[in-house]
């Protein structure tokens, strides 16, 4: 399974990293989202690992919003520090998945990465 | 009487003693020039060489008396001693009239004239005045008619002129008396009249100012109400800053501690992300306190932003009618996973048919998690009770421990902000001292209240209650929706592997709507129509947790139940009997590890009973769910 991972924080993303490639899966992770948007167009992922604060911007949300506008169905599972009510909220309107807060466990990410492989 | 009153009275009754002052004043000049004019009249006719009869001594002392008299009034007059100088007017010019009579012989014209003054100073008199008034009239008639009399005139002559001059007086006295009180009377209504006019005048002008300040303060008024606007909105955007900030340091906080717990858990549970290289066993300690220390600072963060919510009124209740016994089930179920080996029983005790109640479930659920997890704390040995009752308008619900108790001095501040009953609890027994203080404000907002009585070494109890009224308000706040998104089964199951549900459902529709709702849950399910093959299934795949529809085609639930208990394998697996009764068999009811779903089904309420059949172990609750569970792992 292909795994495109965005995620600003680069301890978190070498984390989520170092997890996806011991299970054998592929990732891919960006920084940004002009980054994702390139991934997207060359490089078809299955799944998205999403932090959705980018740079201090909410640029994750617009990204799922126009994501789901062009027809992309495939899993998309924020991974945020965001956890208000009020936020999930808005995780469940643009069309994310499933929300993991941080901080997770591996074991968590482990048992969403497993739910979501569309592959499996 | 009002001051206002009083005041007006007053000024009524100095305004008429000035008017009648100067009415007595006018009369007296009145009086003092006609005496003038008739003594002149009548010094003129004593001029008169032929009707010289007299003594001229009485003439001269008649210009004296009178003079002297005139004098003496006025002086009198200017000490405003109207009165004595109007009455010695009138008996110096009587005197003198006598002199003068009894000096010109008795002529009716005289006393005509005489009676004149005598009747206007009847204007000047009071009532009290009377006998003396009269003393002067008698003595005027008399004195100069007993005068001529011993001169040798003929009775005749004198007592007719001066009898008339007797009776006239009075009654010219009199009859003037009468027109005094009419003019004072006149005096006074008139005065009075005058001012109730001004009074109303006044109070005119005093209406005229009123409207000026009605006019004023409603001008004010809107300035205010423009300021209260702008307060207003001032206050929201201040309240959303606040919001965002409070999102924002969640956010900034979880960002740094993901990166502490990750990692820390990794390197203890994950060797394959590591090349398979197992941690130094001198470190492990060390990482592992690392790992529970980053809990820790989670469980005070999501407290203390709990807290701040509150403060800053930026926690919201999202109510809905909730089941208190499904909460109760899951709560004991999580309670269990906090045991960690410690010999306490779990009891709970409330009866099946507690009324639901309108309240946010989550937070009910996290007082009383936080009550249940506190008292597993501070008991080692004994029982935990969980009860509930009606209790009026309220259901009461409590945590009962046998625990070490709390001393006395210390029940008052057992709900303030970081205080443990002992300040050295803490390294003792953990936890940040901040969750009975939220859980006491969360039941504050749901209009209950959260109490506590303890005894030391004897344990304490907590109460928590719930009103009933609530249930009737209406849904008018935004339910948000219990999707996949923020159904805690996923983020709290324990481990990697997803939980195999067994379904035993004939109706294709439900079975359908519950297969859907548990695998967006994350949960693997496995589905079945019948009874037999629900059986074979459990044997086979012992799953994690049973879904039972009590009527299915070919089995009773009930008994498939009983079948389930009796197998060694299938005893201890949880077992969600799904039915539209309420008529739960007497055998049955006594069983461990049985939950209801009602029907109709309600997502929401499949999800989470499913994840509180699954005894979860929190590991990472989020923030809105259940802080309380975080700080004791």
């Amino acid at each position: 399974m292909k795994i495109l991972h965005i995620e600003d924080d680069m301890n978190s993303a070498r984390l989520v990293e170092m997890y996806v490639t011991s299970t054998h899966h592929e990732i891919v992770t960006v920084y940004n989202v002009h980054e994702a948007i390139s991934v997207m167009e060359s490089d078809r992922p299955d799944l998205i690992l999403l932090d959705l604060v980018l740079n201090g911007q909410r640029d994750g949300f617009s990204l799922v919003r126009d994501l789901r506008q062009q027809g992309f169905d495939l899993p998309i599972i924020a991974v945020t520090a965001l956890s208000t009510r009020q936020d999930l909220r808005e995780c469940n309107d643009v069309g994310i998945d499933h929300v993991l807060v941080k901080p997770f466990t591996i074991k968590q990410l482990a048992q969403v990465i497993q739910t979501y492989n569309v592959t499996a | 009487m009002t001051e206002k009153q009083v005041e007006i009275s007053i000024n009524i009754r100095d305004d008429m003693r000035d008017e009648r002052a100067s009415y007595l004043g006018s009369i007296y000049f009145i009086t003092i020039l006609v005496g003038v004019v008739i003594f002149a009249i009548l010094a003129q006719m004593n001029s008169n060489p032929g009707r010289q009869d007299g003594s001229n001594a009485s003439i001269i002392w008649g210009y004296a008396v009178f003079g002297i008299t005139v004098v003496l009034s006025f002086i009198l007059k200017k000490l405003e001693r109207t009165d004595a100088a109007s009455q010695a007017y009138m008996t110096g010019f009587s005197v003198a009239i006598g002199l003068q009579l009894w000096y010109i012989g008795p002529n009716p014209l005289f006393y005509f004239l005489l009676v004149i003054p005598v009747g206007l100073s009847a204007l000047l008199l009071e009532p009290e005045d009377i006998p003396w008034q009269t003393g002067i009239i008698i003595t005027s008639a008399v004195i100069p008619a007993v005068l001529r009399i011993s001169k040798g005139d003929p009775l005749t002559a004198v007592i007719p002129p001066a009898g008339l001059y007797g009776v006239l007086g009075f009654i010219s006295y009199f009859k003037m008396l009468d027109l005094r009180d009419r003019i004072l009377f006149t005096i006074e209504s008139q005065s009075k009249d005058s001012l109730r006019a001004e009074h109303f005048y006044d109070q005119s002008e005093e209406l005229q100012k009123a409207l000026l300040q009605v006019q004023h303060y409603s001008s004010r008024l809107e300035i205010l109400n423009k300021q209260l606007a702008e307060a207003q909105q001032k206050a929201e955007s201040a309240s959303k800053a606040k919001s965002t900030f409070l999102s924002n340091m969640s956010h900034e906080l979880r960002t740094p501690l993901n990166v502490i717990i990750g990692y820390s858990s990794s390197m203890l549970n994950m060797p394959q992300m590591f090349e398979n290289k197992r941690i130094n066993p001198a470190h492990r300690p060390y990482l592992e306190l690392i790992e529970e220390n980053g809990h820790y600072l989670l469980g005070l963060i999501n407290d203390t932003l709990d807290l701040s919510k509150i403060e800053a009124g930026k926690l919201d209740l999202h109510r809905e009618i909730v089941s208190l016994s499904d909460i109760f089930r899951g709560v004991m179920a999580t309670a269990t996973g906090l045991l960690k080996g410690k010999p306490i029983q779990l009891r709970s005790n409330y009866p099946d048919d507690l009324p639901e109640v309108w309240a946010d479930p989550m937070r009910v659920r996290q007082i009383i998690l936080n009550l249940m997890s506190n008292a597993v704390k501070f008991t080692e040995s004994g029982n935990v009770t969980l009860s509930a009752q009606l209790a009026g308008e309220f259901i009461e619900i409590s945590v009962t421990d046998t625990g070490i108790g709390i001393p006395e001095k210390a029940l008052a501040a057992i709900f303030d902000r970081f205080e443990q009953a002992e300040k050295d609890t803490d390294r003792k027994f953990g936890g940040t001292g901040l969750g009975l203080d939220i859980s006491k404000q969360l039941s504050l907002m749901h209009g209950g209240d959260l109490t506590v009585s303890s005894e030391v070494g004897r344990g304490s109890t907590f109460t928590f209650t719930l009103p009933l009224a609530g249930i009737n308000a209406q849904a008018d706040d935004a339910q948000f929706p219990t999707s996949k998104l923020v159904d805690e089964s996923s983020l709290m199951l324990d481990d990697g592997e997803p939980q195999i549900v067994l379904l035993a459902e004939d109706d294709i529709h439900a079975r359908r709507l519950l297969r859907q709702v548990l695998e967006d849950a994350g949960h693997v399910v496995v589905d079945t129509a019948t009874g037999s093959e629900a059986l074979e299934l459990a044997e086979g795949l012992l799953p994690a947790v049973i879904i039972l529809d009590v009527h299915l085609p070919d089995a009773n639930g009930w008994q498939l139940l009983k079948q389930l208990r009796s197998s060694g394998d299938t005893q201890n697996i949880p077992v969600i009997m799904c039915t539209a009764d309420n008529d739960v068999p007497i055998d049955v009811q006594n069983m461990t590890s049985v939950y209801y779903l009602p029907k109709p089904i309600i997502p929401e309420a499949v999800t989470g009973l499913v994840m509180e059949t699954l005894s979860p172990k929190a590991v990472i609750p989020n923030i809105e769910s259940s802080p309380e569970m975080e700080k004791l792992l």
